[in-house]
């Protein structure tokens, strides 16, 4: 085999920021990606497993994809480091910004909490009365584990829902508190 | 210029949303079916004998009396969209309600993973934005 064949597509690496794909196609997948483990569990905290576990895939992947169209030579080998990675970079590339908040639990070694005032994914996402306490972003948790562990810091990621931070507005704010397995605590 | 009711009904002329605004009389849900129903056949029908054969807005679309006015919007996919209000609000107002109502249904009922097509519409963001689409068109909410 050639090595030009072995190659990644180059529109692939130099497609730009702003080619991204339309939010209606997009949020239609993720209501369609519900439905569908929604009729393979039995439990709340089962499709938020199964959406934990699709998240993390996700998150590998998105890691080196950003990593190479972004042209980073520098890894981060410390987690303040990859944290800010993510919430900065990696949610500019998912998302078009910045997260709004990035902040350190009081008392706790080795939490954080990122904090998100818009977020897109479940923006056309009403829980129902039965199915109250589901958080449909479990994906976006899910990215940020991914990340995280791929980049050498294992963690477990959850998600939470918090009321808006204006009354006016009825946009929930989204948290994803991080917490870190004692053994990203390494320095190289 | 109030509005005074906004129908949804379904392709087989089953009402999956209902509001109803002051200043009309208030007609009881089962009563609301029944019309919405009703409605939908006269619309069926005569889109059938329409004598010529365009795809967009054929059948009944309008309806003008004394006291108020009904339009009637039907997207492609065959869900139907109502609205009766005075005889001030024109037909054009009407027609963009009614297409931006479109786009909520289609936002946020059909990207909903927990609503089921074809049954009533029981989304809070959905309630959330109705109302805000209305609120210029409303003197009070009833319901």
């Amino acid at each position: 085999m050639s090595t030009t064949a072995m190659a990644l597509p180059v529109p692939f690496l130099q497609a730009r920021r702003n080619q991204s794909a339309h939010f209606s196609v997009f949020a239609l997948l993720f209501a369609e990606t519900i439905s569908y483990f929604q009729n393979r569990v039995d439990s709340i905290a089962e499709l938020e497993e199964r959406l934990l576990d699709l998240g993390q895939q996700i998150g590998r992947r998105v890691l080196e994809l950003v990593w190479l169209r972004e042209k980073f030579t520098r890894r981060e080998i410390d987690v303040l480091g990859a944290l800010r990675f993510t919430t900065t970079t990696v949610w500019r590339f998912l998302f078009g910004k910045f997260a709004d908040s990035l902040e350190r639990v009081k008392d706790k070694e080795n939490e954080y909490i990122i904090v998100d005032n818009t977020m897109l994914f479940a923006r056309f996402i009403s829980v129902p009365t039965e199915l109250e306490g589901l958080n449909c972003n479990a994906l976006i948790a899910g990215i940020v584990q991914g990340v995280l562990t791929a980049s050498g810091f294992p963690c477990r990621v959850d998600a939470h829902q918090a009321p808006p931070a204006d009354a006016s507005e009825y946009v929930s704010r989204s948290l994803f508190s991080i917490r870190f397995l004692p053994e990203s605590n390494h320095t190289f | 210029m109030p509005i005074y009711t906004v129908f949804i009904i379904n392709r087989s002329g089953g009402l999956i949303y209902s509001a109803q605004f002051q200043g009309s009389q208030v007609h009881p849900l089962n009563e609301c079916l029944r019309l919405a129903s009703t409605l939908h056949s006269v619309q069926q029908i005569s889109r059938q004998v329409s004598p010529v054969d365009i795809l967009d807005d054929i059948g009944l679309t309008s309806l003008e009396a004394k006291t108020f006015r009904l339009r009637l919007y039907q997207p492609l996919t065959g869900i139907q969209f109502v609205a009766i209000a005075t005889p001030e609000v024109t037909d054009e107002i009407l027609l963009g309600i009614l297409r931006r109502l479109h786009l909520l249904y289609a936002d946020y009922a059909l990207k909903n993973p927990f609503y089921v097509q074809d049954m009533p519409i029981r989304c809070k963001l959905f309630d959330i934005h109705f109302m805000k689409l209305m609120k210029p068109y409303i003197a009070n909410p009833v319901e």
